[in-house]
């Protein structure tokens, strides 16, 4: 967002007329936005309720899929099945995390260990893990677990490696400097070589969230036996176009809701150097 | 770097540690002497076999090779069309701030959401064939080309600029010699995760519409508890995927080899 506006030093501005300034700023910055939005939904319900009866139920309109939202929490049971994925994507997640960070922090300490390490790291980084899901079915069911291995072989190889790559960037003149003052290995590694490291941990962090949203919706969708893949299937089998957008809606929202909340959350905790620290996909 | 003694050792550690991992997963796998988990060896010869049909049970109609080949094409097709749309409406919104304005709450939202979720949806409405794959790799791969041009034309160093326009360089010209030039970088960034995105699409999209090619040949090693196949077939993606992003960042070197460092939008 724009900035709202300058306020001189020693001049005092009233509460009403800093909300005013903000406001005016976002009204401009976002009057556009607004109307492209409302104007997209406008525009999709007519095209709907235009729509003759045969094709209706191909185009069904913004109020129908509503609807179809709201019958599928009451009726399809959709909260507990976004809950029965979320809990396993969370405890992927965190896994990955706790795993991801120490072992990207080793790597990026000993380029030994990082040799070690890397091929397997990269290969499966490479690899396109949502083929292995039919094989994990085999290997931990269909239940909690399969969920959780999913999020987390989908999330730890980011993390790992914005992490060694953010241990690797260490400033060497920092290091040299402190090393010339009788700084201790390990006061170098916890002032120097973690605070540096962390924007692109933090980079890692949320990018991972979005690939164990992914993972866990593929998994889901493959597993149409229970959970969300199973109200989708029964929405499909019923030929009702509502129910699986609405469903898709809200799995989408729900992801977009996520990684807003991680974006904010590294915002908060590493708010320097948010530009140059990424490590892109 | 250092030398090419450090760079020899260093690989030679890789190997090694590869050498390791493989042997351990492949004692490991005798050990166990299960078919849940099939050893490098096994899944080796099962990739090599899955290129002739007898390989793949349940008898299929297409073998390994021709799946990836049906696989690819309309990937190939998504791919040029998201590389056009997607270069072409990010230098339209970089240039115009309206455009950008009307463009970007959907462009944003697409490009965070879970693109998998619209799956069943495409399926509703293009079906099981060629089209419903297509737009899904499109969409996979548009928005991150997309974000990645908008971001290189907004980039244009003001100076430039200014300076082009004090000499009374048209607008037009000030897009073509210099706003233009300055995002190639950053465009070609783009098209490199969109094609890794794209190759993602691909295999969301044989997964979840398994009727044919590389889908029902999963779904085949599946009924019959073949994980070997099923890591083969993974494999194989895995090579092509490689194959084509290493063609991308060739291009990429070849069109762009100013910048390189640095100029990358995360993803």
């Amino acid at each position: 967002m724009e900035s709202p506006g300058i306020t001189l030093i020693g001049q005092r501005r009233s509460w009403d007329q800093t909300v005013g300034t903000w406001f005016k700023a976002f009204w401009h910055e976002n009057t556009l936005r607004f109307l492209a939005v409302g104007s997209a939904i406008v525009v999709w319900w007519a095209a709907s309720s235009m729509m003759p009866e045969h094709y209706a139920v191909f185009l069904p309109g913004p109020q129908r899929v509503f609807a179809a939202i709201v019958e599928a929490f009451q009726t399809e049971g959709l909260g507990e099945a976004l809950l029965g994925a979320l809990l396993p994507m969370l405890t992927g997640y965190f896994l990955a995390i706790a795993m991801g960070i120490p072992l990207g922090i080793i790597m990026g300490v000993s380029r030994k260990i990082e040799c070690f390490i890397d091929p397997y790291v990269n290969g499966l980084y490479v690899a396109p893990l949502t083929a292995l899901i039919p094989a994990m079915i085999f290997w931990f069911g269909v239940g909690f677990q399969m969920r959780a291995t999913v999020a987390f072989l989908f999330s730890v190889f980011f993390i790992i490696i914005n992490t060694l790559q953010g241990t690797k960037h260490t400033p060497n003149d920092f290091v040299e400097l402190a090393r010339s003052f009788g700084a201790s290995p390990f006061y170098i590694f916890r002032k120097i070589v973690i605070p540096y490291a962390i924007p692109y941990i933090m980079v890692g962090v949320r990018l991972a969230m979005g690939r164990a949203i992914v993972g866990i919706v593929i998994a889901e969708l493959l597993i149409s036996v229970t959970g969300i893949g199973e109200i989708i299937a029964t929405f499909s089998s019923a030929f009702r176009l509502d129910g699986v957008l609405g469903v898709a809606l809200v799995i989408m929202t729900g992801g977009i809701l996520l990684t807003g909340l991680v974006q904010w959350l590294e915002n908060l905790i590493a708010p320097w150097k948010k530009r140059e620290a990424a490590f892109e996909e | 770097m250092k030398g090419l003694k450090v760079f020899g050792n260093e690989n030679a550690l890789r190997i090694f540690s590869l050498m390791l991992g493989l042997g351990a997963w492949e004692i490991a796998s005798r050990m166990s002497n299960t078919p849940l988990v099939p050893g490098p060896q096994r899944v080796l010869t099962t990739l090599v076999r899955a290129f002739s049909t007898e390989g793949i049970p349940n008898d299929p109609t297409q073998a390994l090779g021709g799946a990836l080949l049906s696989a690819f094409v309309p990937m190939f097709v998504a791919y040029i069309l998201a590389t056009v749309t997607g270069i072409s409406l990010g230098i339209l919104m970089g240039i115009n701030r309206k455009m950008e304005r009307l463009l970007d709450p959907f462009i944003n939202a697409l490009y965070a959401a879970p693109i998998s979720a619209l799956v069943p949806v495409m399926i509703f409405w293009f079906g099981l064939g060629f089209t419903a794959r297509v737009v899904v790799i499109y969409l996979f791969a548009v928005f991150v080309i997309i974000v990645n041009t908008l971001q290189g034309v907004k980039h244009t160093p003001g100076d430039f600029v200014e300076l082009a326009r004090s000499f009374g360089a048209s607008r037009r010209y000030i897009i073509s010699h210099i706003v233009i030039p300055n995002a190639i970088p950053y465009i070609m960034v783009g098209l490199r995760l969109g094609i890794g995105r794209a190759v993602r699409g691909v295999v969301v999209s044989e997964l979840i519409i398994s009727v044919t090619g590389i889908g029902i040949i999963i779904s085949n090693y599946s009924a019959f508890f073949r994980i070997d196949g099923i890591l083969a077939v993974a494999v194989a993606i895995m090579i092509v995927g490689m194959l084509l992003t290493g063609l991308v960042v060739l291009l990429e070197n070849l069109l762009a080899p100013w910048k390189k460092k640095g100029t990358a939008f995360q993803e």
